[in-house]
């Protein structure tokens, strides 16, 4: 085990913070299905059109904004250590973070085509 | 309602038994939808993956502040993890579901084996382990002064890593597991990185790997947020508890138990491949 860097630390972070909005949203709509009585197997829909197609405040709205705080919890942790690579001069480093980042991107573009 | 309350038992349950196994809740997640709510797979298995990522996310943060976790290796690693996972994902949606069944069925038949092996493999595993730090440590050179090396061990045979992230991202999306099941003994035993290390690094990478995948379910609606919600609340706070009281428990009797209800699921899961 060893002491933890400045990057590390950043982008444990960024992580804590983005599992635990996400975990909380999540939790907060779910009590609020259980208050409401509404069964899960209701589904109207998947998670990004429910948040498009709401900006309304429902369970279903809250989940799925968690859903997408979780989803997006990695993919900051990536963008947060860039900076952080750029500045202790690790190009290798640098250029594998955003490389990872061209691959959520294709995700997100590859994904979109398919729908 | 009662859906509701049943879904974060069983998501509980599932977060609990893969934290104290040492599996991703995944493997449990994806059976329990797909058979217990009869959801349709790619359902199940977006789901399972948006669980994995909450629980990854909570232990890889920790790993990462304590200096346990290689975030150069994992990072660099999980450039290949995230590329297989894009792969798996849009084969996923390529496949039928009772393909995807017998896939899974597959997977979980592999994974009650190596659990009826128990406690004699881990014990030669931790034998190994022990032997592999002192070899590391013990090398001329060895220590943080390669690209990807930590204190007291050296990676080796990163071509063997890229190909084995590559794999591990493809099951990962295709099944909706997290994949530590392949990125644990490939770092470990391929790549010479002390068990400690390897399960910290693959629990990091676990979460890049896991969004990759998630992204595709996600963009094409395939994770609904109520189903997601009570599923991922159970599975987090499942393994917590279980990471909490894992080391008071005498596992033995969990290992045989586990065994037999993962070779129920894969045999519920080859009637499904076989349309029964």
């Amino acid at each position: 085990m060893t002491a933890a860097g400045s990057v590390e630390r950043t982008v444990a972070r960024v992580l804590g913070v983005s599992t635990t909005l996400g975990v909380a949203l999540a939790g907060l709509g779910t009590a609020w299905l259980l208050v409401t009585g509404t069964s899960p197997l209701d589904v109207s829909g998947g998670a990004v059109a429910v948040v498009i197609a709401g900006l309304r405040v429902d369970p279903g709205a809250i989940i799925a904004a968690g859903v997408v705080a979780l989803v997006a919890g990695p993919t900051l942790r990536v963008a947060a250590a860039i900076p952080g690579y750029v500045g202790r001069g690790e190009r290798m480093m640098s250029g594998v973070s955003v490389a990872v980042l061209g691959v959520i991107a294709l995700a997100v573009f590859v994904a979109g085509k398919g729908t | 309602m009662i859906a509701a309350l049943v879904l974060i038992a069983g998501g509980l349950a599932a977060g609990v038994f893969g934290s104290l196994l040492g599996l991703g809740g995944g493997i449990l997640i994806v059976p329990l939808l797909a058979l217990g709510f009869g959801l349709p797979l790619h359902e199940a298995i977006g789901v399972s993956l948006v669980a994995v990522i909450a629980t990854s996310g909570a232990a890889a943060s920790v790993y990462l502040d304590r200096g346990v976790a290689n975030l150069r290796l994992g990072m660099t690693l999980e450039l290949f993890t995230a590329s297989g996972a894009l792969i798996g994902a849009l084969i996923a949606f390529a496949v039928p579901d009772r393909a995807l069944a017998a896939l899974f069925a597959a997977l979980l038949g592999y994974v009650a084996v190596t659990m009826l092996r128990g406690a004699r493999a881990a014990a030669a595993r931790e034998g190994a382990v022990e032997g592999e730090g002192t070899r590391s440590a013990a090398l001329p050179g060895a220590g943080p002064t390669g690209r990807f090396d930590g204190p007291g061990y050296r990676v080796d045979r990163f071509g063997v890593g890229i190909a084995g992230s590559l794999f591990a991202g493809i099951v990962s999306a295709l099944l909706g597991v997290g994949g530590g099941i392949v990125k644990v003994p490939l770092m470990h035993l391929a790549m010479g990185v002390p068990l400690r290390v390897a399960t910290a690094t693959s629990n990091l990478m676990i979460g890049i790997t896991a969004t990759s995948g998630a992204i595709v379910y996600l963009v094409r609606g395939e994770i609904a947020p109520l189903v997601a919600g009570p599923t991922v609340l159970g599975v987090y706070v499942g393994a917590r508890a279980g990471a909490r009281v894992a080391h008071r428990l005498d596992l033995r009797f969990l290992r045989i138990l586990f065994t037999v209800v993962l070779g129920w699921t894969a045999f519920q899961m080859t009637l499904r491949a076989l349309g029964a």
